[in-house]
């Protein structure tokens, strides 16, 4: 490269440090989704855990509820308290306006050109009149929000989730959503319009109104389950699950007529 | 640089979408939900009235301790659902290795643990407005009634699924998919994780404990 080309005055290094990171971290999390490929139990039961890598899974997990307790519930908490629910929801809502071209790049990816055209109307739209997003105005209009990722992209690719993966910090996952995930930080739209600053104050505001999110939901949660990583566990698998049905309801369960008119007898609950 | 000049291009082709749709766009408002069918009538009355039931016996009590609350929804969920359908398919094949007492003792056990699951659960989203939609025949023979919760607070509407099948005694809840998440699902994989490390006898124990654990009052 010649010294002598005109070039863009240098970004802080910190914020080198971190363009950086994004595409280690994809780099990191295709690696990670490849083992987890490697370790795939293919189990054919729907309740089964498909879970060959649940030691670390568990010792990633209680590393994620550490940091989350020290750092993310406690800014989520500061979030809630500080910010007046309405300012919230506008702030989801330009976080959502801000996804739209992704979720335009992904269903096109998927072949769901009207979902596609539904996402333009939505950012165009949203984006001018909704005030760079503060005013959902397209939902109000008919335009409904249809978002996808690179992981369900994959998935209409014929490539299922695998094992699952409890990834630092990023939480529950597999190798697709895990490799999703990476293609979706390279391959998002805004992400080359929003650099430095703007796109770090995107991610953490990103990460904190979805934490403020599901304060109390996850707080019930841990306190009436029996084993709080395996229900988020199967949490994720049925939440990601919805996603890629586009919100259709699940397959109905096998849930047998049990006879419980008489004594409880072995001979009732042979299957 | 070929990058800045199309993000100028793709600037002016955003602005320009934007002003067609912004002339046209009111024209397609307006799409309505598609009216609750009538045959199923009976099965959508049941569970409006449960989810009534249920809204009304958290919020009569607001001022009373969970525990009051607690013990008003207890009726209604008891009343609506067919506990020991759900508890029997929650703990799967492992129903066959356990014993006569540990069945009985793990029945005992479920009606409080799942009382106080959906009790805190419901508690949570505090002083909602409860909507049974619409219903759809399974080919199973049961019915799934969609309902929705719009919390006061606001947010997104919680869609809700309530898997219902007729009994001798009338309708019953077996099953409740909340956002495509089926309780009845989680739980057995839940216990299924629990009885794998710990036996049968330590999942009866954790969901004693769970069902006993004294609880933070939502409501305040």
């Amino acid at each position: 490269m010649s010294e002598s080309l005109p070039r863009r005055p240098a970004p802080p290094r910190a914020i080198c440090f971190l363009a950086a990171l994004r595409h280690h971290l994809a780099l990191v999390l295709i690696a990670v989704a490849l083992l987890g490929f490697a370790a795939d139990g293919r189990a054919q039961d729907p309740y089964a855990a498909n879970d060959p890598l649940e030691d670390v899974n568990r010792a990633v997990f209680e590393f994620n509820q550490a940091v989350d307790s020290i750092v993310l519930k406690p800014l989520a908490e500061l979030y809630v308290f500080v910010l007046p629910q309405e300012v919230r929801h506008r702030i989801t809502n330009v976080l959502r306006n801000l996804g739209e071209p992704l979720n335009l790049v992904n269903n096109l990816a998927q072949g769901k050109f009207e979902r596609a055209g539904s996402t333009l109307s939505r950012f165009a739209i949203n984006s001018t009149v909704g005030v760079g997003g503060v005013f959902d105005v397209a939902t109000d209009w008919g335009y409904e929000r249809t978002p996808e990722d690179f992981g369900q992209t994959l998935e209409s690719w014929g490539i299922g989730e695998q094992p699952f993966l409890m990834l630092p910090i990023l939480g529950p996952s597999n190798p697709r959503d895990a490799i999703g995930f990476g293609v979706d930080m390279v391959a998002d739209p805004m992400g080359y319009l929003l650099t430095g600053e703007a796109g770090l104050a995107r991610s953490i505001t990103s990460g904190v109104s979805q934490r403020a999110q599901y304060l109390d939901e996850l707080e019930t949660l841990e306190s009436t389950s029996v084993d709080f990583y395996a229900a988020m566990r199967e949490l994720y698998r049925q939440y990601r699950a919805t996603e890629i049905r586009d919100g259709a309801p699940p397959t109905v369960l096998e849930i047998p007529d049990f006879d419980f008119d008489e004594e409880f007898d072995d001979e009732w609950f042979e299957e | 640089m070929n990058i800045l000049i199309s993000r100028r291009i793709f600037a002016a082709t955003v602005m320009g979408m934007a002003v067609l749709l912004a002339a046209t766009g009111g024209l397609r408002a307006g799409t309505s939900d598609d009216p609750a069918s009538t045959s199923a009538d009976s099965a959508l009355t049941f569970i409006q009235s449960l989810g009534d039931q249920a809204v009304e016996a958290l919020r009569d009590n607001i001022e009373s301790p969970f525990e009051e609350r607690e013990a008003a929804f207890r009726k209604v969920m008891v009343s609506g659902f067919d506990i020991p359908i759900v508890g029997r398919f929650v703990l799967g094949r492992h129903w066959r290795t356990a014993t006569k007492e540990q069945r009985r003792e793990y029945m005992a056990i479920f009606v409080d643990f799942i009382v106080r699951v959906y009790a805190s659960r419901f508690d949570s989203y505090g002083g909602e407005l409860f909507t049974a939609r619409s219903v759809i025949d399974d080919e199973s023979g049961d019915k799934i009634v969609r309902a929705q919760i719009v919390r006061p607070s606001g947010g997104d509407p919680i869609g809700i699924d309530f898997r219902v099948r007729m009994r001798d005694e009338g309708y019953k809840v077996i099953d409740v998919t909340v956002e495509g998440i089926s309780m009845l699902h989680t739980h057995r994989v839940e216990f299924a994780s629990v009885i794998n490390r710990k036996g049968i006898d330590g999942l009866l124990s954790d969901l004693r404990a769970r069902a006993e654990a004294p609880i933070r009052n939502a409501a305040e």
